[in-house]
């Protein structure tokens, strides 16, 4: 079950709402909220259910071992050992395929590899795990001894399986004593709204474009523009989708008294490489800078052991988003705009409209590496971005693709920028002390998210009938 | 004051956001409650011909894996009561996300280069057996034939059900309104060419040549789609299609020299600025057929009859497949079809054989130019010949000499049918799609269409089908099943 579906907001959301409203003993509270979060997870296939029970139970009893010891050699023991077997779990079911593919290609050994899936949202509920297991031990975060109360922190279906990965220091007291006020619950609605039309209506869209330009079958024969407005719908497209995820997360939150920290700020207005990924996937951004950057020295430390620790980090947030080449290179290609930017170059020297095209670029080319897996397709792409196969400049199928979304396409530009949210800011503020001006601005606070939730349940209808069916025959 | 007016603000702010957050619940409370209508849940769709997702079945192993739950999202989406209604309402949206006078649908389809004459047909066929590309790339396939007729029957009708062939009928696959491109209020079907697809067909229709050897004329008839025909060369080398002239040319030069080729592509061409083609479907036009029809009765050597000679009936208001697989486009619904039917002279009574779903098939009288006048606008090329029904017959009692012909076709046949029946005595026609399932029930025993012939002392086969099932390996399965 996806956030994005009618039958999650039509059913399983409202019925979790409401059931929260009503229930009024914390305890209780949190008992239906895991019921509901162990749901939700075991609709993507119960038998993983099992693995996520079992990770919690090792960091539980991991987080119980080092808190009830004063020796520092026994803690970190523990730690290691919590660490060490969390990550070949991890490891083991997001990475056994590709080391044995490359292993293959090396030596010819494996004949057979084994088809592991990938169990859904284990890289976000490990790291969030992680956190909580290193933050005890670092005496940052109380030990949980309750099992199922940490269950329910990693299970929590906002942000079990696509994130923002929320650390169990900036939950733990929203879990035992999270309390709703009106102002937020609002805040909320009008935050899910957002996020699920920036999913349905935007980030769909722009994948329309994208996936019918850079459709693996024809991306050969795509034109040269073709390929550019198909990057660039892509670019859109994953800005869109992945922060309206975090959006409806955080909404959700505020529904019931959960408070996430932002995970996006706008990132495509950056201004620089360093910049931008202060504003991308914050919280993945600062797990690495937490728990791996700092711990390795940070940049106090000498320069060529600053730039390793950044390519440690950089291979690593590589890694995390999938078990391929390509997305390690995406990682390793960042850490050298990163030094470049660090050592190298002094941005603030480059005229500022210049440096943000220049970031956009950079950007483009990086989702560029991000979105081909098989890397003779990636060749293909960067070739044909560059008029090297042979294809037209444009053609009429990227003609009409670019003048049949041109209004969508300049929207979804503003959208991921703070155009929106600095305009209705300047309403807030002009209708602030006058109570007319207010029901004015109240009429379009209200109205907002009804009608968004309306027009992404049309999007979503449209989108239900599945190309699979189509083709059954 | 300035407390009481503070409080009044607070107030205020109080107010709108308890009536944002009821007005919010409400809407996903009432969405909600009509999602549980289970009765209220559609189970197909007309407008988009096909069989909505039914509810899976319960497994263990299903629930074990999330196949299961995944069908159940699937499901309720796709049968949610106010579906179409919202769809319908979402392109009208979409319209404004630019200009779109022009568009191309399910687009991203490439075409096989055209080989010469000098090559192996076997080896053509064999060669990347996996991919059909006419159907891998993204076209949006509809079945084709009529579903449920969701109107109101008049009392004059009740004692003939509905055919309910098509989309309730598994044994009937598609036909695929594929690539369409769409300007100025009109849908073009592109064609793309498929090596394998095609050296594979034209195997197959050598194949019943040989079959019928000394027993039967075989004459084939591939009808072209409306973009080679009704566009500019120019503008359909833009969007990518195949020179359907050149391929039909190299198709016919791979076929043996006892099958009659109707190469009825030039005769269309030369009338393309008649209404030949349906704008909103992927069909032709009753006087497509009859292009084609002429041409046909000059390759057999007879006098084609003259339009005027026929009765007509008209229905306006038709939205075809062009209208369904492109999302319901603003732009075709402001240009909807008439489809106008002529009725044979000969006999306008026919019988069918229609599928009941479950492998069993009906009897049912039927008329060769129906009146479709009540059933629903995506459904008027129904009119013609009884749809797409696995077998059909039709006796022309003013004709006593014998003659018998079979047409052996997909929906391109139904519109041609009508003008075939005044010239024989004994007209069959069956869609290659459902016949043999239809042998398997009537115990025939043998499906082949040879046994046909010699059973029913045909004179004339005829295989009549559009150039876009020549690519299609789905399609090709069936005939090669059959085509011997």
């Amino acid at each position: 079950m996806v956030f994005s579906s009618l039958l999650f907001v039509f059913l399983f959301f409202i019925a979790n709402i409401l059931t929260q409203a009503l229930v009024s003993d914390m305890r209780k509270k949190n008992i239906v909220m895991l019921c509901f979060s162990l749901f939700f997870y075991a609709w993507a296939g119960v038998r993983y259910v099992f693995l996520l029970l079992g990770m919690t139970a090792i960091c539980w009893l991991a987080g119980r071992l080092i808190a009830h010891t004063n020796r520092k050699q026994e803690k970190k023991l523990w730690l290691t050992v919590c660490i060490v077997l969390v990550l070949l779990i991890l490891g083991f079911f997001k990475y056994t395929g590709f080391f044995l593919r490359n292993l293959q290609g090396l030596t010819g050994f494996p004949k057979v590899i084994p088809e592991i899936a990938l169990p859904i949202g284990i890289s976000f509920y490990t790291f969030q795990l992680l956190s909580y297991v290193v933050d005890v031990y670092r005496g940052d975060a109380e030990v949980q001894e309750t099992y199922w109360l940490l269950l329910l922190y990693a299970s929590l279906f906002h942000q079990c399986i696509a994130g923002p990965i929320v650390r169990y220091r900036d939950v733990n007291h929203d879990i035992l004593h999270r309390k709703t006020t009106l102002p937020e619950i609002s805040r909320g609605v009008t935050r899910f709204a957002v996020g699920l039309a920036k999913k349905a209506i935007l980030a769909n869209g722009c994948a329309a474009v994208a996936d019918s330009l850079l459709a693996s079958e024809t991306l050969a024969s795509t034109s040269v523009l073709g390929m550019w407005l198909g990057m660039i719908a892509y670019m859109l497209q994953i800005y869109l989708d992945f922060s309206a995820y975090s959006d409806m997360a955080i909404g959700m939150g505020l529904m019931c008294g959960f408070h996430y920290k932002e995970n996006f700020n706008y990132p495509y207005v950056a201004d620089s490489i360093t910049d931008f990924w202060r504003r991308w996937h914050i919280s993945l951004s600062s797990f690495f800078r937490d728990y791996v950057y700092i711990p390795l020295g940070g940049n106090r430390c000498s320069k060529r052991r600053h730039i390793f620790n950044m390519f440690v980090v950089w291979a690593l947030t590589g890694m995390w988003h999938g078990a391929s080449w390509n997305y390690i290179f995406w990682g390793l290609y960042f850490f050298v705009f990163l030094v470049a930017e660090k050592y190298l170059l002094d941005v603030d020297r480059i005229a500022k409209p210049v440096r943000h095209l220049l970031v956009l670029l950079v950007v483009l080319f990086g989702w560029v590496l991000f979105r081909f897996e098989d890397l003779s397709q990636l060749g293909t792409a960067l070739g044909g971005m560059f008029g090297f196969n042979r294809n037209a400049f444009t053609n009429l199928e990227t003609g009409l693709m670019f003048k049949n979304n041109v209004f969508f396409l300049i929207f979804a530009c503003i959208a991921v920028t703070p155009v929106g949210k600095n305009l209705t800011n300047l309403l807030k503020n002009l209708t602030k002390g006058n109570v007319w001006g207010l029901r004015l601005y109240g009429v379009w606070d209200v109205a907002c998210p009804l009608i968004l939730v309306f027009l992404s349940a049309m999007a979503l209808a449209g989108n239900s009938y599945n190309p699979f069916l189509y083709f059954q025959f | 004051m300035q407390t009481s007016k503070k409080r009044e603000l607070q107030q205020t702010r109080q107010r709108i956001a308890l009536l944002k957050i009821l007005g919010f619940l409400a809407l996903l409370v009432v969405m909600g409650f009509i999602g549980l209508l289970w009765f209220a849940r559609p189970k197909t769709s007309v407008i988009e011909k096909r069989d909505l997702t039914e509810f899976p079945k319960f497994t263990l192993q299903g629930v074990w894996d999330g196949s299961f739950c995944s069908q159940v999202d699937t499901w309720y989406a796709d049968t949610y009561p106010l579906r179409e209604g919202l769809i319908s309402m979402d392109t009208k949206l979409e319209s404004l996300y630019g200009v779109r006078g022009e568009q191309i649908v399910a687009g991203g389809q490439v075409a096989d280069e055209i080989p010469d004459e000098s090559v192996d047909l076997a080896e053509l066929a064999r060669r990347d057996e996996t991919e059909a590309p006419t159907e891998a790339a993204g076209g949006v396939v509809t079945p084709t034939g009529e579903t449920e007729q969701t109107a109101t029957e008049s009392d004059a009708e009740t004692e003939a059900p509905t055919p309910a062939g098509g989309a309730n009928d598994v044994t009937t696959p598609a036909e695929q309104a594929g690539t369409i491109y769409i300007t100025e209020n009109c849908g073009y079907g592109v064609y793309y060419f498929s090596q394998s697809g095609s050296a594979r067909y034209c195997m197959a229709v050598n194949s019943v040549a040989e079959a019928v050897r000394g027993q039967a004329q075989v004459y084939c008839l591939i009808g072209p789609i409306s973009a080679g025909v009704m566009l500019s060369d120019e503008v359909r080398d833009q969007t990518g299609g195949s020179d359907e002239a050149e391929a039909m040319n190299w198709m016919f030069s791979q076929m043996d020299s006892s099958v009659k080729k109707v190469n009825v592509y030039n005769i269309l061409k030369q009338h393309n600025n008649e209404y030949i083609y349906f704008h909103t479907d992927h069909h032709w036009t009753a006087l497509g057929a009859y292009y084609a029809y002429c041409e046909f009765c000059n390759q057999k050597g007879i006098t084609p009859h003259k339009l005027s000679e026929f009765q007509t009936m008209e229905f306006p208001g038709f939205l075809g497949t062009f209208y369904s697989s492109s999302n319901q486009s603003p732009a075709l619904a402001a240009n909807p079809d008439t489809v106008t039917a002529y009725i044979p002279n000969g006999t306008n009574d026919m019988e069918m054989y229609v599928s009941n779903g479950n492998g069993t098939y009906t009897r049912y009288d039927w008329r060769v130019v129906n009146d479709v006048s009540d059933y629903a606008k995506s459904e008027l090329y129904a009119a013609f010949a009884g749809g797409d029904q696995p077998y059909n017959y039709a006796h022309n009692e003013k004709i006593s000499d014998g003659s018998a012909v079979l047409i052996v076709k997909d929906s391109y046949g139904n519109a041609f049918i009508p003008f075939l029946i005044d010239h024989y005595e004994h007209i069959y026609w069956v869609d290659y799609r459902s016949y043999e399932s239809y042998c398997a029930w009537a115990g025939t025993g043998n499906s082949s269409l040879s046994a046909f012939v010699r059973a029913n002392n045909i004179n004339d086969v005829i295989l009549c089908n559009n150039i876009n099932s020549t690519g299609s390996s789905s399609l090709l399965d069936y005939m090669e099943r059959i085509f011997k």
